[in-house]
């Protein structure tokens, strides 16, 4: 039997941010270091500390906000949310149950070309509890993340797919890196995401019947999108099955149980599969209470209008913009807007080749692609090729190649000099010049040169010019490999190109 | 985030989260569930089985207490918020305040908390195996608890000073005894305290502080406003090295790694620390009897035929007023969520004051109930407390909910005569209480209250309406959030763990339950799980919402009375509120540990003010002359002024106008006897620590 099995996808998606210190002390916070260094009386629970709360992670939370159009609320409070686990120092996380930060936010994503608004139920600021290391024999755990400033964005159950979820992830990631929000990194624990998933047969069931009943699954701690991808599909196959099978015993619609699973990654040949971990009737209780320790988080509008005025252009602003102005394929700029760095790199590199230069035109819409094309072509596989050039160098070699002054061959070169050159000294606009002299790779562009590397190849191949004169025009490429030799290569080609051309016909004459 | 499952039965060891577990449905008709409670509190099957029925009466007498639910309001927002202005500064390791220990690097150098060493390691290749597991501590037993109190005999206990601090001072500060000798004092009185006031001494620091006092005054520098004043600090407050124990044998070898802000702001003035005073478990009770360390004994308790009758200091900080009033240390430092300071104070026969929330800093103060407590100070007389506050309060960054000292109190003016003041008798809440209210009680109180009349106050009736149920919002509350700050202490970071290596059940949860189980005593048990019953969903959610708009109701109440309304045939505003501090005077020890609802009812006259946040002092009023097993005795009776938000200063100026108008704090034990400060140690030497 089957039925018309839909799916409902939500996510509770966990960002760490960016502050220097962490939430709640002024531990540095860093945690890829030695364990346990980062650490003082508050962030591991000390008898007798309290919490104060760091404006700049408060800052970051309130600029997460502001970008994805939460509703913000100008005051907000914090909760205790109790369970015993050692990592967690106090006995209880700190969180905003009651009053988020902000409610009815929104990202658009763009799945098959086709634009989807995702709206986003509340984004609230936590504290994140310390890390365990379980081996055979011990527990050990790590407080340096305890403490740690986290805001959890929910989104509504809106999304249907493994690849929304892909997409929007990816997007989320996107803006929060270019906000300067948070890293995002999956796999350092930057970004983690708890996936809810409910399949149910759409020949049986309204939407509003399903919406009354929320979520049946959820999968905790996803830390990739690729897991987050696996599990959807994973557990939609499996609640798809589990729910035919007990329709086909009789049972009553919808009989999914609500429970909490676990995503155990593909490893050893085995493949990936979500694990029980509670069902409802063991769900936990979390006993919320509002923190008395701390103060109502109390938000001026000019708090808010700082938020905003830190946005800088998001990545999809810059996108369009590159088309429009700088004439950019849609590939090259999304390759060159996939992080905020490169995305800075390259408009450093754009804006030096608008800067005025002696003698030369305003550069030409092709001079820009083609230092996308350096830049994603030859830069980026170089190693530390971004440290090492400069974006005004990058600009520097645009002009020379377009000029003719070097080949695109000696382009690369000249990168690759520059790489292993900027150990000494940062270079400035003539050193590119000087290094190309330095290296022999001008190319020769005066006409009598050339003329006389043309004379001398048809003074060698005559047969080359008798079948020219014959009519197969493609010897002339004869001619010209013989020329081109004979100037050791340094003969701009195009140049060369048009003299050979044009002797040959006075030649023929 | 992905969880192994260990092979070897050790103890840490996290078994792959809890499996379902199957549970029954909660039932409407049933809705407390004990096993459950149970489990979210992080205790076992005994402590439920335990607890069972007294669990399900107390929280119905609680729910008695309480008036019926009129909204589901969360009771008055509190009066601040913090702004993101005012938020600590994103500034990592700019201060000392944050620390970077590295092997082999200095540990101490600028850091104001050391990491244990047994918690940070080198990171290597081979990953983090290389830090040691957290679970490496020795485990150790539960210290054992005496059964039976012994009493000591306080005859002939050697006494040095007849005065208050402020006496002492002016000897100090003008030269006549030295720091060194008025602290070689006062831990020679300590050392043979009979009474268990004082846990653990300070020997070492203490001598090495007076000595850099003298010899800061001996060049020629102003002294420093408490030179050489001797101290004796809760044991719920942090002295770095020393045992912050919170009289718990789940901290029972918890040494402090940091000081709390008051202790230290005490000490920059000059006083010092030379004791830490015993006290109730967590704060948690009203007889001092609730400790690791054994129960305090009331330094007045009478002697007949030779035979000590022990009667309790109460609690929670009845170490703090017995060493004040044995004449251990003329000041001491305790914590008041109920009336922990006062109603000890009262029982003892010294001044105890309860500051407006959040004047002191909480940093450093173990917390029971944080939205109740506040650290008080207690002494012989109302100046000393004067003197001592405006040097420890005041703002602090590390506890956001502290205030400006300033902001509030500028509106009380300066008295120095008690004409014309109007003070206000809840008339109805006292009668209210009928058989609760001993005699000898009410009868010293209304001497207090024809003391201040005489002396020009305007005695006024007033009305608070909530007071009644202030006792079971207040225990709601406490409970509830002493079940939330209790909930650090499971055997993982510090404290005492029981752990059954190689027992086939042992994870940790069977760890952290064993650990609590055997690390708290019963009263904080109890309170523990009426904690987690009040905010579960077991039924009772509604219980913790009541008591918020029970907090709010007697706010409001509390400021209709200051502020002119409500006033029962009189049309004017009330300056300050009197009432007894405790419904009794000191009861026998042992007398009321059977009966927690009625150990509870001490704190009936002290719980108000604390739901309202305002200070209350506690004075020592006439003497009751009282009978003890068939003979007559004179014990303290103490009476308190309660003041508005941020009158602390005001109100202290006024007990010291009541003080010097009358001598009932100057009333001493009767066999406390002066003994000449010289003399020697008693075998104490220095560097040998107790």
């Amino acid at each position: 039997m089957s039925g018309l099995w839909k799916t409902r996808i939500g996510l509770e998606v966990h960002v760490r941010l960016a502050s220097r210190s962490k939430l709640f002390c002024a531990c540095p916070n860093l945690f890829e270091t030695n364990p346990n260094v980062h650490i003082c009386p508050v962030c591991t629970g000390q008898p007798g500390s309290l919490p104060a709360l760091g404006r700049g992670a408060v800052e970051l939370a309130l600029r997460a906000a502001v970008l994805f159009d939460f509703d913000v609320a100008m005051l907000s409070r914090f909760d205790r949310k109790h369970y015993f686990y050692p990592d967690l120092p106090k006995g209880y996380q700190v969180t905003q149950q009651e009053v988020p930060l902000g409610r009815d936010g929104q990202l658009e994503i763009e799945v098959d070309g086709r634009r989807v608004r995702i709206p986003l139920s509340r984004i609230h600021i936590e504290e994140d509890a310390g890390r365990s290391v379980h081996s055979e024999e011990h527990t050990r755990i790590d407080f340096n993340r305890a403490g740690a400033p986290l805001v959890e964005i929910v989104t509504d159950p809106v999304m249907e797919t493994a690849q929304e979820v892909g997409a929007f992830l990816r997007r989320l990631r996107e803006e929060l890196r270019y906000a300067g929000v948070s890293d995002g990194d999956m796999d350092k624990g930057s970004m983690r995401t708890d996936v809810n998933i409910s399949v149910y047969d759409s020949s049986r069931l309204g939407r509003a019947e399903v919406d009354a009943e929320g979520p049946r699954v959820e999968i905790k701690n996803l830390n990739s999108i690729r897991a987050a991808q696996d599990a959807v599909d994973f557990e939609v196959a499996r609640q798809i099955q589990e729910a035919q099978e007990t329709i086909r015993r009789g049972a009553q619609l919808h009989s999914i149980t609500v429970q909490t699973r676990r995503w155990v990654a593909s490893s050893e040949g085995l493949p990936g599969h979500s694990k029980l971990m509670r069902t409802k009737a063991s769900q936990l209780d979390y006993r919320f209470l509002e923190d008395p320790d701390l103060l109502p988080l109390a938000l001026l509008a000019t708090d808010l209008d700082a938020a905003r005025a830190m946005l800088p252009e998001g990545p999809l602003a810059m996108r369009d913009r590159w088309r429009c102005e700088y004439d950019l394929s849609a590939h090259d700029a999304e390759v060159l807007s996939s992080s905020p760095q490169l995305a800075a790199y390259f408009e450093a590199t754009a804006r030096a080749l608008q800067a005025p230069v002696r003698g030369e035109s305003p550069p030409a819409r092709q001079s820009y692609k083609a230092a996308a094309n350096w830049i994603i072509n030859d830069l980026a596989s170089l190693s530390s090729g971004f440290d090492k050039v400069a974006p005004f160098q990058v600009a520097a070699l645009v002009r020379l190649v377009e000029s003719a002054y070097i080949s695109h061959k000696s382009g690369r070169l000249l990168l690759s000099a520059l790489v292993a050159r900027h150990v000494d000294q940062p270079g400035h606009d003539g050193d590119l010049l000087e290094m190309a002299q330095a290296l022999d790779l001008e190319l020769v562009n005066d006409s009598a040169l050339l003329d006389e590397y043309c004379y001398a190849a048809m003074a060698r191949r005559e047969d080359a010019i008798q079948s020219w004169q014959a009519g197969r025009l493609q010897a002339a490429d004869a001619l010209l490999g013989e020329a081109m030799m004979l100037s050791r290569g340094k003969a701009a080609p195009d140049k060369l190109r048009a003299r050979l051309l044009a002797l040959l016909e006075v030649h023929d004459t | 985030m992905l969880r192994r499952r260990g092979k070897g039965a050790t103890l840490c060891n996290v078994k792959e989260r809890p499996e379902v577990t199957p549970e029954p449905e909660a039932d409407a008709k049933t809705p407390v569930r004990p096993s459950r409670i149970a489990a979210l509190s992080g205790f076992g099957r005994p402590i439920a089985l335990k607890f069972a029925d007294e669990l399900i009466q107390v929280v119905q007498s609680l729910e008695a207490g309480l008036p019926p639910e009129t909204s589901h309001g969360q009771g008055a927002e509190p009066p601040r918020a913090a702004r993101v202005a005012d938020l600590r500064p994103d500034r990592a390791v700019a201060r000392p305040g944050s620390i970077r220990w590295l092997r082999g690097a200095p540990d101490r150098d600028n850091s104001w908390f050391r990491v244990p060493r047994a918690w940070a390691g080198e990171k290597s290749e081979d990953g983090p195996d290389s830090f040691p597991e957290v679970t490496a501590q020795e485990p150790h037993g539960c210290p054992s608890v005496p059964a039976v109190p012994k009493c000591p005999s306080p005859v002939g206990f050697p006494s040095a000073e007849t005065g208050d601090a402020m006496d002492l001072l002016e000897e100090l500060q003008a030269g006549h005894r030295t720091a060194v000798q008025s602290v070689e004092a006062a831990l020679r009185r300590a050392s043979s305290d009979p009474f268990l006031a004082v846990i653990e001494l300070h020997k070492g620091e203490a001598l090495d502080r007076a000595e850099a006092l003298d010899k800061r005054l001996s060049t020629g520098d102003e002294p420093l406003p408490l030179h050489g004043l001797p101290v004796a600090i809760k044991a719920n407050l942090c002295v770095e090295d020393r045992l912050a124990t919170s009289a718990s044998a789940s901290l029972a070898n918890y040494a402090a790694p940091y000081t709390a802000t008051v202790v230290r702001r005490l000490i920059a003035a000059g006083a010092v620390p030379i004791a830490t005073a015993n006290m109730d478990e967590f704060a948690m009770g009203s007889s001092g009897e609730h400790s690791v360390h054994g129960p305090t004994i009331n330094p007045w308790s009478p002697i007949h035929d030779g035979e000590l009758i022990p009667l309790a200091p109460g609690g929670s900080s009845s170490g703090t007023a017995a060493a004040v009033a044995a004449d251990i240390v003329p000041l001491a430092l305790g914590s008041d969520a109920g009336g922990s300071v006062r109603q000890p104070a009262a029982l003892c026969g010294v001044t105890g004051l309860r500051p407006t929330q959040g004047r002191l800093s909480r940093f450093g103060l173990i917390a029971f109930a944080s939205s109740f407590d506040v650290i008080g100070p207690v002494a012989r007389s109302a100046r000393d407390l004067a003197a001592l506050f405006p040097l420890v309060a005041g703002i602090d960054p590390r506890d956001p909910t502290s205030t400006d000292p300033h902001h509030e109190a500028k509106r009380f003016p300066l008295r120095t005569h008690l004409d014309g003041l109007v003070i206000g008798v809840p008339k109805r809440l006292l009668d209210e209480l009928g058989d609760s209210l001993e005699l000898e009680v009410a009868a010293s109180f209304a001497q207090s209250v024809e003391e201040l009349r005489a002396a020009g106050a305007r005695i006024v009736d007033i009305e608070l309406r909530h007071a009644g149920a202030a006792l079971s919002a207040y225990h709601v509350i406490s409970c509830s959030e002493a079940a939330s700050n209790l909930a650090r202490i499971d055997g993982v970071r510090y404290g005492m763990r029981i752990d059954r290596r190689g027992s086939a059940d042992n994870d940790l949860i069977a760890m952290i339950r064993a650990t609590r189980e055997a690390g708290f005593g019963t009263e904080v048990q109890r309170r523990i799980l009426i904690g987690t019953l009040a905010l579960s969903r077991d039924g009772s959610r509604a219980l913790y919402g009541r008591a918020r708009a029970t907090r709010a109701e007697v706010t409001l109440d509390f400021e209709r009375v200051f502020g002119g309304n409500d006033l029962i045939g009189a049309a004017l505003s009330v300056d300050l509120i009197a009432m007894p501090t405790s419904p009794t005077v000191a009861f026998g020890l042992g007398a009321r540990t059977a009966d927690p609802v009625e150990m509870y009812r001490a704190d009936l006259l002290t719980v108000p003010a604390s739901l309202a946040g305002l200070p209350a002092i506690s004075l020592p009023g006439p003497l009751a002359k009282t009978s003890c097993a068939g003979r007559s005795a004179a014990l303290p009776v103490g009476f308190q002024l309660i003041g508005s938000r941020g009158s602390d200063e005001y109100l202290l100026r006024i007990a010291t106008l009541y003080q010097q108008l009358t001598q009932h704090h100057l009333a001493r034990p009767p066999r406390i006897h002066p003994v000449p400060p010289s003399g020697d140690l008693h075998g104490i030497s220095r560097g040998a620590e107790q």
